[in-house]
């Protein structure tokens, strides 16, 4: 095409020679760019200001907002009523013993006393028929 | 990408990636610089850099300018920066206020691979790519573009008194 024309090669050559009107400070665009790289990107910046606008307006209200009016008023509650519990007929009394316990202490503090000769001489219980011996009472054969 | 890395391809790239700008739109330096701090952000560095530039630019311009030809006001803008296309030279055999109304003049297909490849240093492929047309289809706009604009800047301006 171009290169097999030479009359279109000199135009070419003729072009080429022209210059583009510069329009662009190197300088400026340098700085720009710099500025351009260190500018925060993103959404971040964006949410943290939406977030603090956020808080700033709820205080405002906060603060702004009338205390609300007290309001008094008279509750019922109902309470269950548990059946009472019958009382005792007679107080029990913790120091009232039985009299065959009371046999049995005085026994025992008798034997404590003056021995075994203490115990009566009969047959203690007869089991069987047959009398009861303290040799038996104590498994002697 | 570190600063220097990008200060450089500020000093060679950024004049002819705002020419390519401007054939859809006048804000072309706005859409210039927003394209190179886009690429500032970008983790990693996208390879290769100029075809991803390009293409930023593209889209931005392009989207920019159905905007303002919504509002009926993009001829306006690019008819008054007309003559902002080029530095005027001294020496050279082409005057830039004339290549800029002959390359205007051009249907957009044409002067969009033109400006990629002569002044972009875009190869056909990259310049294929941005426009989504194959890579022949560019070679022959690019052959259609300069054949056209021999005959635009050889012809006088009707415009122009030459004395």
């Amino acid at each position: 095409m171009s290169e097999h024309d030479p009359e279109l090669t000199a135009l070419e050559a003729s072009l080429r020679a022209l210059a583009p009107r510069p329009a662009l400070d190197r300088d400026r665009i340098v700085y720009e760019a710099g500025r351009a790289s260190v500018k925060p990107r993103g959404a971040w910046p964006h949410a943290c200001g939406a977030l603090t606008l956020l808080l700033l307006v709820s205080l405002g209200w906060h603060r702004l907002r009338p205390e609300p009016p007290a309001v008094e008023r008279i509750v019922y509650v109902q309470v269950p009523v548990t059946p009472e519990q019958p009382l005792p007929s007679e107080p029990l009394d913790p120091l009232a013993i039985r009299s065959d316990q009371a046999d049995y202490l005085h026994l025992r503090a008798g034997v404590l006393r003056g021995g075994v000769d203490v115990l009566p001489s009969g047959p203690l219980v007869e089991t069987e028929g047959r009398p009861l011996t303290p040799a038996a009472a104590l498994d002697y054969p | 990408m570190r600063p220097e890395q990008l200060g450089q391809l500020v000093e060679e790239h950024s004049a002819a990636l705002v020419l390519y700008a401007r054939q859809w739109c006048a804000d072309a330096e706005d859409i210039v610089q927003e394209a190179l701090l886009k690429l500032v952000r970008q983790r990693p560095t996208p390879e290769p850099v100029l075809p991803w530039l390009y293409r930023v630019v593209r889209n931005a311009a392009v989207d920019q300018a159905r905007a303002a030809r919504r509002r009926r006001q993009h001829e306006q803008a690019a008819s008054a920066r007309a003559s902002e296309w080029f530095v005027p030279t001294p020496g050279t055999r082409l005057d830039a206020e004339a290549a800029t109304r002959a390359l205007q003049g051009l249907p957009e297909e044409q002067r969009e691979v033109l400006v990629a490849r002569l002044w972009g240093g875009l190869t056909f492929e990259q310049a294929a790519e941005l426009m989504g047309v194959s890579a022949s289809a560019a070679h022959r706009h690019y052959h259609a573009g300069l054949t056209a604009l021999r005959e635009r800047l050889d012809a006088p301006c009707p415009n122009t008194t030459r004395s």
